[in-house]
């Protein structure tokens, strides 16, 4: 049986870092991090939060300080990640981010310091990621469908009906057609076929969607698997193309809130608006607030991955990374978790296991 | 308390737990759209809870197919709702379990007593619900807190805490309901475990 003991939050430093949330956050450092700087890249989905947090952290523990410093997923590209390491491409997604940061690189300056500290996820471990590697869920999200709005989407999918439209096959809806999958079979009225879009191929919102609807093959109907559509995004000019009408397509819920509710981003999202899933809103209204709707089934955690410090059974988070993002137990929260405000404001649910392995 | 004192009060909540078994109806099914499960949620009361309760001339009884028993390991009644559906993941440790049976608290001094139906486990934000009777909308009754664990061993979830505390909410609507003054925010009432099975 796997236990975790769950934490509770300090209010006490949550209150402390609603006081400086109201900082601008800032994509990208500055300048190029210096060797004892905190330095991560990866997931498109955390990426405002981290820079939110980076920034509040900073504030916190000025220069001389180490700095923490979180690259996005999108932006000019090769990136030099800290002084004396090597031009590297801009590391766009979770599976991007973990990648980079089982590279293992180190800076030419200072031996003893890795390019990259941690990696952004929204996905969490799977079987074939190696035990140097710990995950740190600290925050909830969720995924569901969207469509444009005004096009022939209904208001609600199962998770059935969108696997058989990212298989682009009718036949597993069971009504005797083939083929992909139109409106008028899943409940709309236009006998148009849906076009299912997909992020690129190292984003972690992609993987989970794929993985909740127990999609294991896509079909060839459905667009963007030339990585070309970045994920939770609605601006691109596919959504606005011939095909904006039909168009499904996955989206972090966190993310779209942070867009549309807590001017993130705001406009990103494009005209896209999240749709029900098995029956279930992704939102609801908490005193006010629309907020993920913690009963959706499509909830998932957010991680932030370090190296791991300890072993396979008894894995711990490297000592010079535990004022960011605790010591993996609960024990020592970190700042990461203990900045609940900027987890919120970015539409993200509080996880109450904030930083434990 | 002595032992004495336990038995007694342990003899008294299972009388009253026998009547109002009787007296109360079934629990209503559990919300359509909520995948179905099986399993149970138990709060474990101390004696000591129950003590107080009874000299402040309250007892409060779980109503089938909830069933109230007794812990004589930990000197604690417990009251046991079956889990009947629910979206509740440990993992993420969000969603709810819908529970059967009714939590009948009732005030002998001076007759008034009030039944709750519907009650729901909200694992994300710790609480237990009820629906009182004579209103449509939930009261959160109870906090779940302290240490607390969740865990999966096959397709069995399990959640415990080490606590269970009165809640604002519960504590004002209790007390009005009652026509009293003894519930008051953060009493303890007990502990907290559960497990179940999605059967959906």
């Amino acid at each position: 049986m796997r236990n975790s003991k769950r934490m509770l939050f300090v209010a006490g430093a949550a209150l402390a870092a609603i006081g400086i949330s109201a900082a601008q956050a800032m994509a990208d450092a500055p300048t190029t991090p210096r060797t004892v700087d905190i330095v991560g890249t990866g997931s498109d989905t955390t990426q405002f939060e981290l820079d939110q947090q980076s920034t509040d952290y900073n504030a916190a523990h000025p220069l001389p300080a180490p700095q923490l410093y979180s690259w996005d997923a999108v932006g000019s590209s090769p990136i030099i990640e800290k002084d004396g390491c090597t031009s590297r491409p801009r590391p766009n997604g979770s599976g991007a981010g973990i990648t980079e940061l089982e590279a293992n690189l180190k800076s030419t300056t200072d031996s003893s310091a890795f390019c990259v500290d941690y990696a952004r996820s929204s996905r969490g471990p799977q079987a074939t990621d190696p035990t140097s590697i710990v995950f740190l869920p600290f925050a909830i999200d969720a995924v569901t469908w969207s469509a444009n709005s005004g096009g022939n989407a209904v208001a609600n999918l199962s998770t059935d009906q969108l696997n058989a439209i990212y298989s682009c096959d009718a036949s597993l809806l069971g009504t005797g057609h083939t083929g992909p999958v139109t409106w008028n079979e899943v409940g709309g009225t236009s006998t148009a076929a849906i076009v299912p879009v997909i992020p690129q191929s190292n984003s972690g919102t992609r993987a989970f969607f794929l993985q909740s609807i127990g999609n294991t093959a896509l079909g060839t109907c459905v667009k963007g698997q030339d990585n070309t559509v970045e994920e939770n995004e609605g601006d691109n000019a596919i959504f606005s193309g011939a095909d904006a009408a039909n168009i499904v397509f996955p989206y972090s819920v966190a993310v779209y809130l942070a867009q549309t509710e807590h001017n993130h981003g705001a406009g990103d999202q494009g005209t896209m608006v999240l749709k029900s899933a098995d029956g279930a809103s992704p939102t609801t209204v908490d005193g006010g607030t629309t907020v993920i709707n913690s009963d959706f089934d499509l909830v998932r955690l957010v991680y932030n991955v370090v190296r791991n410090a300890g072993t396979a059974a008894a894995p711990a988070v490297p000592s010079y990374l535990q004022g960011v993002f605790g010591d993996g137990t609960g024990a020592v929260a970190g700042a990461i978790c203990n900045d609940q405000s900027a987890i919120t404001d970015f539409g993200f649910l509080p996880f109450a296991n904030c930083g434990v392995i | 308390m002595s032992r004495s004192v336990a038995a007694r009060v342990s003899a008294t909540v299972a009388a009253i737990g026998a009547v109002a078994a009787t007296l109360l109806a079934t629990g209503g099914p559990a919300a359509a759209a909520d995948p179905a499960a099986t399993g149970t949620v138990t709060v474990s009361v101390p004696l000591s809870v129950e003590a107080a309760l009874a000299k402040a001339g309250l007892a409060e009884v779980p109503g089938s197919p909830a069933s109230v028993g007794y812990d004589n390991t930990n000197r604690a009644v417990t009251e046991s709702f079956p889990v009947t559906a629910g979206t509740a993941k440990v993992s993420t440790l969000t969603g709810h379990l819908d529970l059967a049976g009714k939590l009948l608290i009732v005030n002998f001094t001076n007759g008034k007593c009030v039944t709750f139906t519907s009650v729901v486990f909200d694992l994300f934000r710790d609480q237990i619900t009820a629906v009182p009777n004579g209103s449509a909308s939930p009261v959160v009754l109870f906090d779940t807190i302290g240490t607390r664990h969740a865990g999966t061993a096959g397709t069995t979830n399990t959640f415990t805490a080490s606590a269970v505390q009165v809640h604002a909410a519960g504590a004002s609507y209790l007390d009005a309901a009652l026509g009293t003054s003894y519930f008051v925010a953060g009493q303890n009432a007990g502990s907290f475990s559960s497990s179940w099975q999605f059967t959906g």
